[in-house]
C-alpha cells in the first residue's frame, strides 16, 4: 500500500486534535504532541476506514507515531 | 395507546471528583471536561443494592405522580448488577414496593442499550396482555464493580437509577424500534472479577454503528433530520457523543450532552435525559439510541404528543 505522510496528517487533522499540525514532528510519538488516547481511537479507526484495512490491538505500538503509521501502512500488502 | 407518562430518577447525592485523579491517571483539565466530560461521578452510599436504587426512584416518581402500587400490573427492571443471580431483582423490588400478586414481575439483563430495549418490551408486554399501568426500571452501580486503577473505566461510569411509569395516558409515544448485537465482541465489555473494558474498541464499535443505525431508522420511516427535534444518546462520553454527532451530520444544539456532574450511569442515561425533557420540551419527534456492552445497541424514534 502507498501511503504518504501528506495523507496521514489529513487524517490527524480530520480527528480534530489539540495537536498543532504545523508543527507535529513525523518521528515523535503522538501522545506525546497533544494527541491523547481517545484521539489515537479516532485517527485508527479513520485509517481503518479510510484505506479498509483492520488494525489489531496488539499492532497499536507500532503506529505511534506519523512515520511508524506510514510504515506500517506501506508494509500491509 | 400506551406509552411514557412520566419518568423519575435517582442518582446518588454522593459524587467522586474526576479533578482529584488528574496526577493518578496524568490527565489535565481539557481531557475531563472535552474529552471524557466527566467531572463527577455518582456514588452510592455503601451496601446499597439494585432494588434499593429501584425503590429511591419510585419514591421520587410519588413526589411527581401519585401512583397507587395496587394498580401496577407489570415491573420490569433493566439491571446487569443484580442484587442475586437469583431471584430476579424485579422479584425483589416487587416486595418492597408491595406491588399486588397478579403484578408480572421480570428482569432484563442489559447494558447501555437496557432502556431502549426495556421500552419495547414493556409496552408489547404489556399490549398484548391488555395491561393499563407499568413500571421500567433501570438501576446499575458499577462502583461496585470498578477497579479504581483502571483508567479506562474508573473516569467513567457514576451509579443511578429510573423508573418510567407505562400507562395509557401517555406523554411520549414509541413510533418505531430497532436492535442489533455482535456477540463476537463481548469480552471487550466485560465484568469477570472486574469491569473490563476495550476503550478503542467500544469507541470503533460505536462510531460505525450508532450513526448508520439511527439513519436507517429515520429512512425505514421516511423522516429525516428536520423531523427531529433531538438526538438523546447513551451518554458514554463526551467524546463519543460528539463524534456520533459529527459523524450523524446533525446540529450539536440538538443533541444533549448531560453527564458531566454525575457519569455514564449506563441504561439509567438517556432516561435521565428524558425526565428532564418531559415536563419542558415541546411536542415533536426524537430519536433515542443507545449502544454498549454485548456489544448490543438499541434505537427508537418516539413522540411527544402534550
Amino acid at each position: 500500500m502507498n501511503i504518504s505522510i501528506e495523507e496521514i496528517k489529513n487524517i490527524i487533522e480530520e480527528a480534530d486534535t489539540m495537536a498543532d499540525m504545523d508543527t507535529l514532528q513525523n518521528d515523535v510519538a503522538l501522545t506525546q504532541q497533544e494527541v491523547d488516547s481517545l484521539d489515537m481511537a479516532n485517527i485508527l479507526l479513520l485509517i481503518e476506514e479510510k484505506y479498509d484495512v483492520k488494525i489489531p490491538d496488539e499492532d497499536m505500538s507500532q503506529l505511534q507515531s506519523v512515520d511508524g503509521i506510514v510504515s506500517y501502512l506501506s508494509n500491509l500488502s | 395507546m400506551l406509552g411514557i407518562e412520566n419518568i423519575a430518577t435517582y442518582i446518588p447525592k454522593n459524587k467522586k471528583s474526576n479533578y482529584d485523579l488528574k496526577e493518578k491517571f496524568e490527565i489535565d483539565d481539557d481531557f475531563i471536561e472535552n474529552k471524557i466530560g466527566v467531572k463527577y461521578h455518582a456514588i452510592k452510599d455503601e451496601g446499597l443494592k439494585s432494588s434499593d436504587m429501584c425503590v429511591r426512584a419510585f419514591e421520587n416518581m410519588q413526589k411527581l405522580a401519585n401512583i397507587n402500587p395496587e394498580e401496577i400490573e407489570c415491573c420490569i427492571v433493566v439491571t446487569q448488577n443484580p442484587d442475586f443471580n437469583i431471584p430476579h431483582t424485579a422479584a425483589i423490588v416487587h416486595g418492597k414496593l408491595d406491588l399486588p400478586s397478579s403484578c408480572a414481575a421480570f428482569d432484563i439483563s442489559l447494558g447501555c442499550s437496557g432502556y431502549v430495549y426495556g421500552l419495547s418490551n414493556i409496552i408489547s408486554f404489556m399490549k398484548n396482555n391488555g395491561m393499563k399501568k407499568g413500571l421500567l426500571f433501570t438501576s446499575d452501580q458499577y462502583s461496585d464493580i470498578l477497579d479504581e486503577e483502571d483508567k479506562n473505566t474508573a473516569l467513567l461510569f457514576g451509579d443511578a437509577s429510573t423508573v418510567t411509569l407505562i400507562g395509557e395516558d401517555p406523554t411520549y409515544v414509541p413510533l418505531d424500534f430497532s436492535f442489533g448485537t455482535n456477540g463476537k465482541e463481548y469480552k471487550e465489555l466485560i465484568n469477570e472479577d472486574t469491569l473490563y473494558m476495550n476503550g478503542r474498541a467500544v469507541f470503533s464499535f460505536t462510531a460505525t454503528t450508532a450513526p448508520k443505525h439511527i439513519k436507517a431508522l429515520l429512512e425505514k420511516n421516511g423522516l429525516s433530520d428536520e423531523d427531529i427535534q433531538n438526538y438523546y444518546l447513551h451518554q458514554g462520553s463526551k467524546y463519543i457523543v460528539d463524534t456520533i454527532t459529527k459523524r450523524l451530520k446533525v446540529d450539536a444544539n440538538k443533541v444533549p450532552f448531560d453527564m458531566a456532574e454525575y457519569g455514564n450511569t449506563v441504561s439509567s442515561s438517556i432516561p435521565i435525559i428524558l425526565a428532564k425533557a418531559i415536563h419542558t420540551n415541546p411536542k415533536g419527534k426524537v430519536v433515542l439510541s443507545a449502544f454498549g456492552v454485548g456489544l448490543s445497541w438499541a434505537s427508537a424514534i418516539i413522540e411527544k404528543i402534550k
